[in-house]
């Protein structure tokens, strides 16, 4: 998106125009214009799914050892561990 | 012993010879902050129960139940809640606030006996690298006090560096316990995402933040890392299985990546980086370059992928249910009062960026392609990270600048640029101060996820060339 673009999509759909706040909306339209940088990086098919987070693998292999993610495959238990230790089951 | 020199060992030692109290130790830290504070601004508050936990350290190690923590002084970030103390992350929206409930770190500390001294100054809800963004004012850097401390946590590291406290908690979303680690002299650890609880960290980017360690040295940060981590049951995301990866004999592998001069790193800096590489190749240590394209960007996608999830997480200040409370004609109207009263400029700014880039029309172009670029950014660290134990790169382009120095943004983020990607990827990273002249500067050593005795390990042989 061009940087003018950029900056009237900002005044109109975020600031309405407001008085005062011309310097906000540039600010904020320079920052949009640094982020829009990601635009730029080549993104491989395979980690375009936006669904994988960050920890999306169950282990990483490190070089001595595993380190185990356990958001997925603990979750449900420790949640009701939760509930059990606030006595709420 | 000095006390504003003294580490944590040597106050250990003195509490258990006698020679002094965990009070003793508590009133010296009071002496320090009111002498310092006035030039500092470091400290926010002290804590009503402070000499609460002095007494029950005092009592734990006349029983001889004492930890290697109790009775050693500790400020903590004022986004991290105690129990009915006050905390506001520097923000006017939480004037007036009282946490219900203690911070699982916390609950740790107290129950080795830690005793908790004050709040310490912050960038208003995490998000700044110089402490400028604080409803309380600047903190100013104990080498230069034109200049400033840095941030997020640039209290927590003033205080350290000033000799107030031997150990300060920090939390670090994309460098904010790094960088004003380097700024000050003093280590600061980003450990591993969910090694240590977030419960009863006030949230700022949800799938970034990690609270750690601040101290003089890095054989006190692993004291207070190894008292802080662990499993929490109210915090489902903390991890309890680690590698523990260790310096191998012949020492270990230091990677550096080939584009660093891609960067824009100060040449004093560069220097300075270069040196004590050298110095850890003296003791054993291979130096090896690495590639890491790409890491240059990680600025464009934190940049989404924080104010994105700030957005959401601040979304629950609305004047009802904490703190500052700006009535007005009706409902929506008390939301927008409270909330145009009560934060600062820089959250607005990311407030506003946040909603944005979450926002229909443009979220594919921002936010989800941050998200698939921040899982490429993780694969290319831990690919690098098959070939190298540690990645090493300076904490920071350059030293501590000036108060105002950075009044465009987007130039402030850019200092972040090289402490970012462990917030990215997840992976822990520690800031250690280099041998340098002039102003203290930073050298980073990242390791893979939970390998955090590796970095301990080449902090302490950094450590080294200093002394």
């Amino acid at each position: 998106m061009a940087e003018d673009d950029i900056k009237r999509s900002v005044r109109l759909s975020l600031l309405e125009g407001g008085k005062g706040e011309e310097q906000f909306a540039d600010e904020i339209a320079d920052i949009l214009t640094f982020v829009g940088e990601v635009q730029e990086i080549a993104v491989s098919e395979d980690v375009s799914d936006v669904k994988q987070n960050v920890f999306r693998d169950d282990t990483v292999t490190v070089s001595e050892g595993t380190y185990r993610e356990p958001f997925l495959s603990q979750a449900p238990s420790r949640f009701k561990n939760w509930l059990v230790s606030k006595k709420i089951l | 012993m000095k006390y504003e020199e003294a580490d944590v060992q040597q106050m250990r030692r003195a509490l258990e010879d006698g020679d002094v109290t965990a009070k003793d130790l508590l009133r010296q830290a009071r002496d320090v902050i009111e002498r310092t504070n006035g030039t500092l601004n470091a400290c926010v508050a002290l804590y009503e129960s402070a000499d609460r936990d002095a007494d029950r350290a005092d009592d734990l190690l006349k029983s001889g139940n004492g930890s290697p923590l109790t009775g050693i002084p500790i400020a903590v970030k004022d986004n991290i809640c105690i129990e009915g103390q006050p905390v506001t992350a520097a923000s006017k929206i939480l004037e007036g606030f009282r946490s219900p409930y203690s911070a699982t770190v916390i609950e740790k500390l107290q129950q080795q006996g830690a005793v908790l001294v004050c709040r310490a100054n912050m960038d208003e809800f995490a998000m700044g690298s110089s402490t400028e963004h604080s409803v309380y004012g600047t903190t100013y850097n104990p080498h230069d006090t034109e200049r400033v401390a840095g941030g997020s946590s640039g209290g927590s590291a003033a205080l350290v560096a000033s000799g107030a406290v031997p150990l300060a908690l920090g939390s670090d979303t994309g460098g904010s316990i790094r960088q004003p680690a380097s700024f000050c002299g003093v280590v600061g650890l980003k450990p591993t995402y969910g090694s240590l609880s977030r419960h009863g960290l006030i949230a700022l980017g949800s799938s970034l933040d990690v609270i750690g360690p601040i101290a003089r040295t890095a054989a006190d940060a692993e004291l207070l890392f190894a008292a802080a981590r662990g499993e929490d049951t109210c915090y489902d995301s903390t991890v309890d299985s680690f590698a523990r990866g260790s310096c191998k004999e012949g020492g270990v592998v230091i990677g550096v990546p080939d584009n660093l001069d891609e960067i824009g790193i100060a040449k004093e800096t560069m220097a300075a980086f270069e040196e004590t590489l050298d110095r850890m190749k003296q003791r054993g240590h291979t130096v090896a370059k690495v590639s890491l394209a790409g890491i240059e960007k990680a600025g464009s996608i934190y940049y989404i992928i924080q104010p994105a999830e700030a957005s959401s997480n601040l979304a629950r200040f609305d004047g009802i249910r904490y703190g500052l409370s700006v009535p007005g004609d009706d409902l929506w109207e008390g939301y927008r009062k409270t909330r145009s009263e009560g934060f600062g400029d820089e959250v607005s700014r990311r407030i506003v960026i946040g909603t944005y880039v979450l926002s229909a029309g443009y979220r594919d172009a921002y936010y989800n392609r941050a998200v698939a670029a921040r899982n490429q950014l993780r694969n290319i660290f831990a690919d690098a990270l098959t070939s190298v134990d540690v990645i090493a790169m300076p904490t920071t382009p350059d030293v501590a600048f000036k108060e105002g120095a950075m009044q465009n943004p987007v130039t402030m983020y850019a200092e972040d640029r090289l402490t970012l990607q462990a917030n990215l990827t997840g992976m822990p990273a520690i800031s250690v101060p280099m041998h340098c002249s002039g102003l203290p500067r930073g050298i980073q050593y990242l390791a893979n996820y939970g390998c955090e005795s590796v970095l301990f390990a080449c902090a302490k042989d950094t450590e080294s060339q200093i002394s």
